[in-house]
């Protein structure tokens, strides 16, 4: 039983380079040194699972704390394997905190639900209402090159975004019905996979979903499914369908090209994986 | 009867919750698919809006504004797709100030201290609100609940779309027998057990606000 831990503060220096300020870690989770791929002084860091998935009992707990002005982009080199396993589930709870002025890109890889797995998630985030937040969170319904979809035994996932203190969106599932509901329309109607990015950029940022709305609009969809809203709270929440991961992961890259210079003022450099 | 019933003016009719875009999109052409997404929209609101009609009514029964603001606060939050969001404050403010015409008699206030003066409650909410100051039974009162969404929704489907009088009414009365059959044990309509995950009925509200033509709000 493994027990991974994270906890990660970033700060930013007195040349607006952001910095990793505190960083303790437990195996099987690491982190390496920031690269700094932009002119805004954003940390970009990846985070390794170095076991490889995770297995009944295992838990992997995050505690990012991206500090007022500094400004942090976090992703993993690999998908999340979640493997078989005949009883038991793994945890996977995260906390990230942005202070004012700050920014938080989040786009790790998709989580993979191999055959008789189970998986419970729980995600708060706490932004300032002064900050930028790009989260991604992506699922696949099993290996799809090996003809897995859907065998997974049961996936809970909670999420609670707060901004400046009060609950903005908040999303609870659990996930442990036949296939056939699952590809029913209103559901995930046929699709393996499917993937959520919530975006905030103040108050008073409307005016951005008329353009993402727009540049939606644009994209070839062919085997995507997507749609976009701006919630009162002034979260911008895109959901995505998906029969190819490559494409998901491609749409969701293009997206935050498009609205990160709109958001941050920043280009969106090329994350290499 | 008459809170649940099509006539009662809530404006639901204006709303097909993300239907029109099936529509819109030939993804639904038949009365056998009109079903299947009904389904959908009724576990979801199974899973999500009985939760709060009961928590709602029960609130009210203790008399508890805290109580309510807070289930307020929360089921905005778990209403991302704009649409569905207005929908459900439109049709509850409606509903509330409906129901309070009609108690415009009494000598007190009808809702007393329990809701704000503007009455911007979510339908859910606004049905488990008036349900207990009624005295209705719960068990009732979630199911004219989902029953009468479920009409409301038909009805929408038949202005829409080609669908028949006796089709529609089909559709209606096996979504009727399927809600009779669902076990709706109380005690597990608890917030710790909701589950929103309907993402394809979330997109299809999403995709709404873009469609070139719209017959209705949402």
């Amino acid at each position: 039983m493994q027990e991974g831990m994270l906890e990660l503060g970033i700060k930013v220096d007195q040349n607006e380079k952001s910095y990793i300020s505190r960083m303790n870690y437990r195996f099987p989770l690491k982190v390496m040194r920031p690269f700094y791929m932009d002119d805004m002084g954003t940390a970009f860091v990846y985070v390794f699972d170095t076991a490889g998935g995770m297995l009944a009992g295992d838990r992997a707990d995050y505690s990012i704390s991206v500090e007022d002005c500094a400004r942090l982009y976090l992703t993993n080199a690999s998908t999340s394997k979640i493997y078989q396993m005949p009883e038991g589930k793994a945890f996977i709870n995260q906390h990230f905190h942005v202070g004012e002025n700050a920014s938080l890109e989040c786009f790790p890889e998709a989580i993979t639900l191999f055959r008789q797995s189970e998986l419970e998630t729980q995600t708060r985030i706490d932004v300032h209402p002064n900050s930028v937040l790009a989260y991604c969170e992506m699922y696949s319904s099993g290996r799809k090159s090996t003809g897995e979809s859907f065998e997974f035994r049961s996936l809970s996932n909670r999420l609670h975004l707060y901004i400046g203190g009060k609950l903005a969106i908040w999303e609870q599932f659990r996930l442990n019905m036949e296939r056939e509901q699952f590809a029913r329309l209103g559901y995930l109607e046929g699709y393996s996979h499917w993937g959520t990015l919530y975006l905030y950029a103040g108050q008073g940022k409307a005016d951005i979903i008329r353009r993402l709305q727009e540049y939606l609009s644009t994209k070839d969809r062919l085997s995507v499914r997507a749609g976009c809203s701006l919630h009162p709270s002034g979260v911008i929440t895109m959901k995505v369908l998906s029969s190819n991961y490559e494409e998901m992961t491609e749409l969701f890259n293009d997206v935050w090209s498009f609205m990160r210079p709109l958001m941050l003022k920043g280009e969106l450099p090329y994350i290499r994986k | 009867m008459q809170l649940s019933g099509g006539t009662f003016p809530t404006g639901s009719f204006n709303h097909s919750y993300g239907l029109e875009t099936y529509i819109q999109n030939y993804r639904i052409n038949t009365a056998t698919e009109v079903e299947s997404i009904l389904q959908t929209i009724l576990e979801a609101n199974i899973r999500l809006d009985a939760v709060f009609v009961k928590e709602a009514y029960e609130a009210t029964l203790q008399d508890d504004s805290a109580r309510l603001a807070e289930l307020q606060q929360l089921y905005t939050a778990a209403k991302p797709a704009k649409e569905l969001f207005e929908a459900s404050m439109k049709t509850g403010r409606s509903l509330l100030l409906g129901v309070k015409n009609l108690q415009a008699g009494n000598e007190t206030s009808f809702y007393e201290n329990l809701l704000n003066n503007s009455l911007q409650y979510h339908y859910a909410i606004g049905y488990g609100v008036v349900a207990a100051k009624l005295s209705l039974p719960l068990r009732e009162t979630v199911q004219t609940y989902l029953f009468s969404g479920m009409v409301s929704l038909v009805s929408v489907a038949t202005r829409i779309m080609p669908l028949g009088q006796n089709e529609s009414q089909l559709v209606l009365y096996r979504l009727g027998k399927q809600l009779e059959n669902y076990p709706i044990i109380e005690e597990e309509f608890t917030i710790e057990n909701v589950n929103s995950f309907f993402p394809g009925l979330e997109i299809a509200s999403m995709e709404h606000e873009t469609l070139y033509t719209r017959v209705c709000m949402s």
